[in-house]
């Protein structure tokens, strides 16, 4: 089976000051559709890098980066700014561990963002039962500063899994939330991206989390 | 210490945009105040080299009814016995006409030979005497250069002959001066008659009079006029004996407050700066409290170096605001013979320092006090009105309301209105929040139209400066288009004759004469004019054949009858009288008939029939003349054939085309201050999108997650600047309106003594509303500089 998302020899580093920092180096990564993958390592190992790259909102220095989806490839490593951005704006859904989501739209209008981005309107009824399933029927119309932390980040899932893209990147989903929140978090999202068969690539910290994977790609410094 | 001045200065650095953007702004408030008030003092200049040679040194006239010089010796005594305190000196005046050579002349008599007038006399030379000092020589006369004498000539009237001992440029046609005796010889006048007296009162305010009005020119016309009474006699202001000079003050002063708009803009921008960078800085500022460092030092820091700023900003804005004056001065006088000279002063190098220094500390102060709460949580968006807006409603209505409170009411009313919707702005945006949720619109709309309520504290600053400055141009843009259409009306009644003839001295009635046995045909009507008192007030009398046709020409529709008169609107507010009301003139009463428009009069307007003029002066002088029937090249050819001095000859379009491109450019300065106002806010309307989008900067890397494009979000700035723009003209429309008809109704008429109909003009309204929603637009569409955001 062709792999969801496949990074060959990619290399990335960034300006760290005045010195020049590689952060990958001739880095091989293949993840299947439907798979679950932990990323991990200690602070500055390029987790969040990762899952920028395979958004495309970096671009990699030198080796092959694609996405496949419906027997297409979308190598983003040949694509422009543009092109990038319209690739992850259909095919990944992203959660952020802070600022998740827009502070002058209320919950719905959130989730129903990438509805609108991508004219997929048809798909607000499921939209609408996800947050309904995430326990926030009644929280339509609140905006974000009216919100707990933990149900921020169940807004945030019910947003990246709005549109159902294939993918699903997710950076430290729970490392804002208690013990208890984050279970819950940890807990909705496995259980909608199982039942989408996406694909998820989430960065965390926490081992429990990183249990919770098909499989762990450790990253170091 | 000093390093958290130093960490203030590098933070300056390292976000130099913001930075320059602030001495940007402040530099252009600077640069607008500097060059009114350069092109002030010009004005000034000239104005102070015209002054009436009998009233050097008189600050007052008393006068009572029917006074002699029986009266002026016993007020004299009282004041020499020491019971009028205030009064420093006094001398007697006679005013009154005599006819010589055909031509009126106004007879000024004074007491040249006592010392006091010594003392007047050393004016003499800065007010235009063409000679120094001149003291009393028996039989000489000082003449105004509009008689056409000079020193060394004689003056002949009737059998006497006085010679000239100087020429001066009083303004006054036809003037002539001399000592009380010789006045009273030329007017064949009884030696005990007494016009009023000239008194110095003291004024212990004097000095500091005058340095405001160094520092404010024209203030002195801005403020109401005070009268009141010595033992017995009625005091007045000498100001109103020189309507020109009062006049042109009013029009320095209403500059200046012009001028001054953009330095308030600049005020609302540096304190939004200044809002901005303390929020960047909150974080630093308190680790430093943390480690000891008082509130109050970090506030002083704050503060120098947002002097410092100030500084650079006023240095650029001097320099700027000399190119300015003279930019403005061409724009206003390209084509003039005689244009003001520009040059700067020690008085303009500090009030820039002064204004753009204040302003710049004022702002920091304001958002240091308001801004710094630390170590809790934000303070949410406070209501911005406070206790200062009851007072402003109150300013407001006593500026509009009472009369006495002069040309600074007119502007105090203004100034609050102004601070009262822009300090409206950041709570009508929280305000309108929730009618703004509920507009319909994809989600990049409400996206962008949400965040224009949602950070009204990053916005409301600016967008209450752009509403202030588009206000005033829609308010003084309406205005203007009144005022230009009463004045177009005005000179569609006045230019009914096809040719008017400046006569240059020569006596009307010979050349109609002359003019009429050489065209037959030709219809010839003369004008004349002479200086009078009505209770006291200084009028110009006008005197022709009013026919129903010339009554016409000032709005009436009939011929004028035998005491009848029609009267400007500036004569009818000066001594409050109007249509139907009698006025006692020369001994005699006229009734008033109607009541005309009188745009450019510099004094108060009477018109009569030349047979009411006879009955009041005797033989009167024409210097004007209209001809209709001849060709225009016929009448020059027949008045170059003639000999003495070329007279005036223009035609009725040709004289529109002038009165019409005057006043455009009368009015160039007023737009080019107001687009100047409207630059400054645009620049802080653009920091403070800069600050929201820096402040947002989570939501827009929120965005590209999501898969935005840049022209999406480019349309979320161009919806967001639509939106802002949009609200801001809403609030600029109603206040723009109370500023024009504020204008026309209360300034106009307390400045020049004319009122304005507001007229609705739809291009006047909607060229400043576009441009207010252009300017916003843009300043949402200029791209966002990327600055550090961390301390230096």
């Amino acid at each position: 089976m062709s792999a969801a998302i496949s990074l060959k020899g990619v290399s990335k580093g960034f300006l760290d000051g005045e010195r020049y920092r590689e952060v990958f180096v001739d880095f091989d990564l293949a993840v299947a559709p439907g798979e679950i993958v932990a990323v991990c390592g200690p602070s500055g190992s390029g987790k969040s890098t990762l899952l920028n790259l395979v958004a495309g909102l970096l671009v990699v220095d030198g080796g092959l980066l694609n996405l496949r989806h419906g027997g297409v490839d979308y190598p983003l490593h040949t694509l422009d700014e543009a092109a990038r951005g319209a690739v992850r704006r259909r095919l990944v859904g992203y959660v952020f561990q802070f600022f998740n989501l827009i502070p002058t739209l209320n919950v719905l209008e959130n989730v129903r963002f990438p509805l609108a981005l991508n004219d997929r309107d048809d798909l607000l009824p499921q939209a609408r039962e996800r947050l309904a399933t995430l326990g926030l029927a009644d929280r339509l119309d609140a905006f974000p500063d009216q919100l707990s932390g933990g149900e921020r980040q169940r807004v945030a899932i019910a947003r990246a899994l709005a549109h159902e893209p294939p993918i699903v990147l997710a950076d430290e989903p729970t490392g804002n939330l208690d013990a208890g929140n984050s279970e819950q978090v940890a807990d909705m999202l496995w259980s909608e991206v199982e039942r989408l068969g996406c694909v998820l690539l989430v960065a965390t910290h926490s081992e429990a989390i990183a249990e919770r994977a098909h499989r762990v790609v450790e990253l170091g410094r | 210490m000093t390093l958290i001045g130093l960490s203030f200065l590098r933070f300056f650095r390292r976000t130099p945009w913001t930075t320059l953007t602030a001495a940007l702004g402040v530099s252009l408030g600077v640069a607008s105040t500097v060059a009114v008030h350069l092109i002030s003092l010009a004005v000034a200049g000239a104005l102070s080299t015209v002054g009436l040679p009998h009233l050097q040194g008189v600050t007052h006239l008393a006068e009572r009814e029917q006074a002699s010089m029986d009266d002026y010796f016993a007020l004299r005594r009282q004041w020499r016995n020491g019971k009028l305190p205030d009064v420093v000196r006094m001398t007697p005046i006679v005013e009154g006409y005599v006819v010589a050579d055909g031509r009126r002349l106004h007879v000024f008599g004074t007491d040249w030979y006592a010392a006091p007038l010594r003392g007047m006399n050393s004016g003499l030379t800065s007010s235009g005497l063409t000679g120094s000092n001149v003291d009393y020589q028996p039989g000489a006369v000082v003449v105004d250069e509009s008689v056409g004498l000079h020193a060394g000539d004689v003056l002949t009237v009737g059998a006497n002959r006085w010679s000239v001992a100087a020429s001066v440029s009083a303004n006054l046609d036809g003037g002539v001066f001399a000592d009380i005796g010789d006045a009273l010889q030329l007017l064949d006048a009884p030696a005990d008659r007494l016009s009023y007296v000239g008194v110095q009162v003291h004024d212990p305010f004097a000095d500091l009079a005058a340095l405001l009005e160094d520092l404010l020119p024209g203030l002195s016309a801005a403020l109401p006029e005070q009268s009141s009474t010595l033992a017995d006699w009625h005091l007045r202001s000498v100001a109103a004996e020189q309507p020109s000079v009062q006049f042109s003050k009013s029009v320095l002063f209403n500059l200046g407050a012009l001028g001054s708009l953009a330095l308030l803009v600049a005020w609302f921008l540096i304190y939004q700066i200044c809002v901005m960078w303390l929020r960047r800085q909150r974080i630093v500022m308190e680790r430093l409290v943390a480690l000891g460092v008082g509130r109050d030092v970090l506030a002083r820091y704050f503060y120098a170096a947002v002097a410092a700023l100030g500084c650079v900003a006023t240095v650029v804005g001097l320099a700027a605001g000399y190119y300015l004056a003279h930019f403005l001065t061409e724009l206003s006088t390209a084509g003039f013979d005689s244009v003001p000279r520009i040059e700067m002063s020690v008085a303009v190098v500090l009030k820039a320092a002064f204004s753009g220094i204040a302003v710049a500390l004022v702002g920091a102060w304001i958002a240091f006090r308001s801004r710094t709460h630390f170590f809790e949580a934000a303070v949410p968006g406070r209501s911005a009105v406070h206790w200062w807006l009851p007072v402003a409603v109150v300013l407001f209505a006593v500026g509009i309301l009472v009369p006495q409170s002069g040309l600074a009411g007119g502007f105090m009313a203004i100034l609050a209105a102004s601070l009262v919707a822009a300090g409206l702005v950041a709570p009508l945006l929280r305000g309108v929040r929730q009618w703004v949720v509920r507009l319909p619109g994809s989600l990049l709309a409400k996206l962008a139209m949400r965040e224009v309520t949602w950070f009204e504290s990053d916005l409301g600053v600016a967008v209450g400066a752009l509403v202030l400055a588009v206000a005033t141009s829609l308010g003084v843009g309406l205005m203007i288009e009144s005022f230009k259409a009463d004045f177009e009306r005005m000179l569609d009644q006045r230019l009914a004759h096809e040719t008017f003839i400046d006569l240059a001295g020569q006596d009307g009635l010979v050349v109609a004469e002359a003019l009429t046995r050489r065209f037959p045909d030709a219809d010839v009507q003369a004008y004349g004019r002479l200086r009078a008192r009505i209770e006291g007030t200084a009028v110009e009398l006008g005197f022709t054949r009013f026919d129903a046709a010339e009554s016409a020409r000032y709005g009436h529709e009939h011929a004028l009858a035998e005491n009848e008169a029609l009267v400007s609107e500036s004569l009818t507010t000066a001594l409050d009288v109007g249509v139907g009301d009698t006025l006692r003139i020369a001994g005699r009463e006229l009734t008033i008939v109607h009541e005309f428009s009188g745009f450019g009069d510099v004094q108060p307007r009477l018109l009569v029939d030349n047979a009411t003029a006879e009955t009041l002066y005797g033989q009167l002088p024409f210097d004007r003349l209209s001809v209709a029937g001849v060709p225009s090249d016929a009448l020059l050819a027949w008045f170059g054939e003639r000999p003495g001095s070329s007279p005036r000859v223009q035609q009725r379009d040709a004289m529109r085309v002038i009165a019409l491109e005057i006043f455009d450019r009368t009015f160039a300065i007023t737009n080019a201050l107001t687009l100047l106002a409207l630059l400054v806010a645009v620049i802080g309307l653009y920091n403070a999108i800069t600050a929201l989008r820096l402040n947002q900067l989570a939501t827009s890397d929120l965005l590209d997650a999501l898969g935005v494009n840049r022209s999406e979000k480019r349309r979320v700035d161009l919806l967001r600047g639509l939106t802002i723009g949009l609200f801001a003209v809403l609030l600029a429309l109603p206040l723009g309106l109370v500023m024009g008809a504020v204008l026309c109704q209360v300034i106009n008429p307390r400045a020049f003594g004319w009122s304005i109909e507001l007229q609705l003009s739809v291009p006047a309204m909607l060229w400043p509303l576009g441009l207010g929603i252009a300017a916003a637009v843009l300043a949402g569409l200029a791209p966002t500089p990327r600055e550090r955001l961390g301390s230096g």
